[in-house]
């Protein structure tokens, strides 16, 4: 009785091979993704071409049910290769789900057609068919939110790379304008950063801005503390920079000490003061 | 018995610490620096760590305390060559060397030194 069952969608799509894959691709070019130019229609027949073949050959074996065995091995790589490459290319959840659930419908139409005159065997092909692309379908969508935080983690890694740069303004000067919000991570980089080009520029003035950095907490203000003491064990004098009256309202608010500190409301009287400590100065030349 | 020899360059002490030093010897070194610093009145302290690979927390202490003995003394204490890794650490255990100037090599405490002498015999 199942073996018969299977055989009949297995044989139906075999049979109806060209005619389903051409109503499954109809029915996909209605989806935003393609209107958008983010897959040609050429791509779409490919993948459809493709997807629909290791299906027929997937299911001629008579499982419909447990899609890790061997023979789905396959489609589960297909999906996974589609879903991550789909999420890449900026499709929503639903598009690239909507590649197998077209797929469903699609069929779903030929086999109400095929079992016409066969209620009962219809009620039970529709539901396992449904339930094997059901669980195709939320494959694709895990694969999808996989591939989705994968770039996620990527970009992350490239944020913490580009945002800690350290700056050697003058000889002796070093600069570390900070942007963003300051976590332990960052905070652990910058830290490292700038002790490792203290010692490379032999510097001796550092100038921390935060300019950039919208909120200013007990922990970040402790992690900006932590920095400039670091420094100066080094032989650094620290100055903080950037400190606008939001901030400076604040941390005393907060009851912070930055009375270690040499403190400055921008980054140009900073570099003014560092000027002076290492006894330069900055002049109009004359003619 | 590991020995930490104490140079005079002028008016000034150099210490090199070179290894990890047991504790016991810790606190030796820090009796001999003072009264090394007693004998010859020394202006200026430099301890050199820059080969040191660990500064415990009693390390810290002692370094601290010791210069903040000297400075009793009328003696200046700079602490050169702290490592990156070490100064993070340091503050990572939260330990403050209080009363102790920081400079990143031998040659810039060395005129840390002068420039702090300078300005003291201005003041007088």
């Amino acid at each position: 009785m199942q073996i018969k069952e299977t055989l009949g969608i297995s044989e139906l799509l075999t049979k109806k091979e060209r005619e389903i894959l051409d109503a499954w691709i109809k029915a996909q070019t209605d989806v935003p993704a393609l209107k958008k130019g983010l897959i040609t229609e050429k791509e779409v027949k490919e993948q459809s071409n493709r997807f629909l073949k290791i299906l027929i050959n997937a299911v001629a074996e008579g499982n419909l049910e447990d899609i890790t065995k061997p023979e789905y091995h396959e489609i589960n790589e297909f999906l996974a290769n589609l879903s991550v490459s789909r999420a890449v290319l900026g499709f929503s959840p639903t598009e690239t789900a909507t590649f197998i659930f077209s797929l469903k419908d699609t069929v779903l139409k030929f086999l109400q057609e095929e079992f016409a005159d066969r209620p009962e065997d219809l009620n039970k092909v529709v539901i396992r068919f449904s339930l094997l692309l059901d669980k195709l379908g939320l494959l694709t969508f895990e694969t999808y939110v996989k591939g989705r935080e994968d770039i996620i983690k990527n970009q992350q890694k490239i944020m913490l790379e580009l945002s800690t740069p350290v700056i050697q303004v003058w000889d002796k000067i070093l600069i570390v304008p900070v942007i963003g919000i300051i976590d332990s991570a960052r905070a652990k980089q910058i830290m490292e950063n700038l002790l490792i080009s203290i010692v490379t520029t032999k510097s001796s003035m550092v100038i921390m801005d935060i300019t950039g950095v919208p909120v200013v907490d007990t922990d970040v203000a402790n992690r900006i503390i932590d920095t400039m003491q670091a420094a100066k064990l080094l032989g650094a004098v620290t100055i903080l920079t950037g400190i606008s009256s939001l901030i400076s309202q604040t941390i005393v608010h907060l009851g912070i000490d930055f009375s270690d500190i040499i403190t400055r409301a921008n980054l140009r009287d900073g570099l003014e003061l560092a000027f002076g400590k290492l006894r330069l100065k900055v002049s109009t030349m004359e003619g | 018995m590991q020995m930490v020899p104490i140079l005079k360059i002028g008016n000034t002490l150099i210490i090199s610490l070179q290894v990890k030093l047991h504790d016991k010897i810790v606190i030796n070194v820090q009796e001999d620096i003072l009264q090394k610093i007693y004998e010859t009145r020394a202006e200026g302290l430099i301890i050199d760590v820059s080969t040191l690979e660990v500064i415990d927390s009693f390390m810290g202490k002692i370094l601290s305390d010791t210069a903040a003995m000297a400075r009793i003394m009328g003696t200046e204490t700079v602490l050169v060559g702290i490592q990156p890794e070490i100064a993070i650490t340091l503050q990572e255990m939260g330990l403050k060397l209080k009363g102790v100037h920081t400079t990143l090599n031998l040659e810039e405490g060395m005129s840390l030194l002068q420039n702090m002498r300078k300005a003291h015999d201005g003041e007088a």
